[in-house]
């Protein structure tokens, strides 16, 4: 880990576009729930809103946001090179980037989703939910999120595919896909915490847990993996 | 730990070779890496750096190899051609990262004397999107310097930068090369190479053309056969009276561009350019275009290749 890679990393990330749209997308969460409940007078449906809009989408969107922010471009246009003439391993860089972007995007989601439970009028329970699955989810898509991008180029476009294909559709009519979704994990480490419904019970917690485990490891490796063979080519 | 080892070096893409087999040894002092553009110098220099595997060869600074090395990178400063990104950071607070994931003991006075050694202080505290291109070049060789590298590697670094600043960049260069550092720079002018660096080593198409000082580079180039378009009132009298001399090995008339003129192959430039105002003179023959017809740095270059 290295503070001066963090810091930079935060700069680059809040400090430019991309991080006012990691902070609209919760805002509009709680718009969202806000103006809904303003307009019927009662509180918003938790599933609706916190699940299908909040969980579903502000979630992985601000992860995927996050985790392509503090990599992707330095690499594309080789200014990483800068960080990485210097005896930082790394590993280091890698690790100490995928925490801040985890971090940044757990924050994104924790208030969007508290943010959105607290304007929709919701009880304690989805509190709970909203931090749990807020956090869990965040750091969970972040991994997932480094790795596609130290797989192919376009980490952003395959993590759409796989937010919007594997989890909505495909997940949506095949159970089994339960098991390889980011979304499933997270909201079954929820249900644990919170006592409720999401429903995603015939998930094994245990399998929820380790499949957390090793998708973090996975990811942190795969980014470190990304940096250490990259290639500083000429102009030319 | 200051000599810089390139042993059979090459370097391709597919199919396509970047770099061929080059063997050369960097030590301490000014070099240069002179060739033209697409030569193989970008690859070569990231190959130095760490940042690019070669296909085949090793490279060694002192005893340890460069690549998947990270701790080459104490003695190792590069300057990349690459463009700074970090625009939202100021000019001392990139430098100052640098000196931090350098570890070094005092990171703010470390950033202070190679921000006062690139004459880059009054602007230090600014972004580096106000910078221009010539400060730009300046923060990248502060960040490069600010861990008192034993070796440096810029990429190009007269590229784009204005002559004020150019020529106070060499003597920057010139300096830490009488400090015993060992600096390679590459550049496609011949002049700037000429200018500071002691040692020349000359990458043509991925191959090692040549290697010397820079007398030997120099006599490589001016001692071959040149050519010469000379225009004037009388050319028929005027290419026999050439002909006569022992530096002219051929004289031909005929048409060059839009009308008639001698070309003139000359294997001493001293002697031709002495003689050919002497000749015309004692003739009555006025000359009305003298022009090298080849003196471009890819014939000099191809002739080094051919060589």
């Amino acid at each position: 880990m290295n503070l001066t890679i963090m810091r930079l990393a935060l700069q680059a990330l809040v400090g430019q576009r991309r991080g006012l749209v990691i902070l609209a997308l919760p805002v509009l969460l709680v718009a969202l729930a806000g103006v809904l409940r303003a307009l019927t007078g009662e509180p918003v449906s938790a599933n609706a809103v916190v699940v299908e809009v909040g969980i579903a989408l502000v979630v992985p969107l601000v992860a995927l946001l996050a985790a392509n922010g503090v990599l992707g471009p330095e690499i594309d246009d080789g200014s990483v090179v800068y960080l990485l003439s210097t005896p930082v391993s790394r590993y280091a860089v890698a690790a100490s980037k995928f925490v801040v972007a985890a971090g940044v995007a757990a924050v994104a989601a924790v208030a969007g989703l508290l943010g959105a439970t607290l304007a929709g009028g919701l009880s304690g329970r989805w509190v709970v939910v909203s931090l749990v699955v807020g956090v869990a989810g965040a750091v969970l898509y972040t991994a997932l999120f480094s790795a596609i991008a130290a797989a192919t180029r376009h980490g952003m476009i395959a993590g759409l595919v796989y937010v919007t294909v594997v989890e909505s559709l495909l997940g949506r009519f095949l159970d089994g896909f339960r098991y390889v979704s980011v979304r499933a994990i997270a909201e079954r480490l929820g249900e644990v915490a919170a006592d409720v419904d999401l429903p995603v019970s015939d998930l094994s917690t245990t399998y929820a847990v380790v499949a957390s485990v090793v998708l973090l490891l996975v990811g942190v490796a795969a980014a470190g993996w990304r940096l250490a063979r990259f290639q500083l080519k000429g102009d030319e | 730990m200051t000599d810089l080892t390139l042993s059979g070096v090459s370097r391709w893409y597919g199919n396509v070779v970047a770099v061929n087999d080059v063997t050369m040894s960097i030590r301490p002092g000014v070099t240069g890496l002179l060739g033209p553009n697409g030569a193989g110098k970008s690859t070569l220099i990231a190959m130095m750096a760490g940042f690019l595997a070669p296909s085949a060869g090793d490279i060694r600074l002192g005893e340890a190899p460069v690549w998947r090395n990270v701790e080459a990178y104490r003695e190792l400063g590069l300057v990349p051609e690459r463009e700074v990104s970090f625009s939202y950071l100021t000019g001392r607070a990139f430098v100052q990262a640098s000196a931090e994931l350098h570890r070094l003991s005092d990171p703010r006075a470390a950033t202070a004397r190679a921000l006062a050694e690139v004459d880059l202080v009054d602007a230090a505290d600014r972004p580096i999107s106000t910078f221009s291109k010539g400060m730009r070049q300046r923060a990248k060789l502060a960040s490069a310097l600010v861990h008192d590298p034993t070796v440096l590697l810029l990429d190009e670094p007269f590229n784009g930068v204005d002559p004020r600043q150019r020529m106070h960049l060499m003597e920057l260069l010139t300096r830490m090369g009488e400090q015993g550092r060992t600096v390679l720079f590459s550049s496609h002018i011949l002049e700037e190479v000429e200018q500071i660096a002691r040692q020349i080593e000359v990458v043509v198409s991925g191959r090692h053309a040549a290697s010397g000082d820079f007398g030997a580079i120099r006599r490589l180039m001016t001692d071959r056969p040149s050519h010469y378009v000379v225009r004037s009132t009388d050319d028929r009298g005027l290419a026999a009276l050439l002909m006569g001399l022992t530096g002219v090995r051929s004289v031909a008339l005929g048409r060059v561009g839009t009308g008639e003129a001698i070309t003139v192959e000359v294997t001493d430039m001293g002697q031709f350019t002495l003689a050919l105002p002497r000749l015309a003179r004692s003739a009555g023959i006025t000359v009305r275009e003298l022009a090298p017809s080849d003196e471009s740095l890819e014939s000099v270059f191809t002739y080094l290749v051919q060589s």
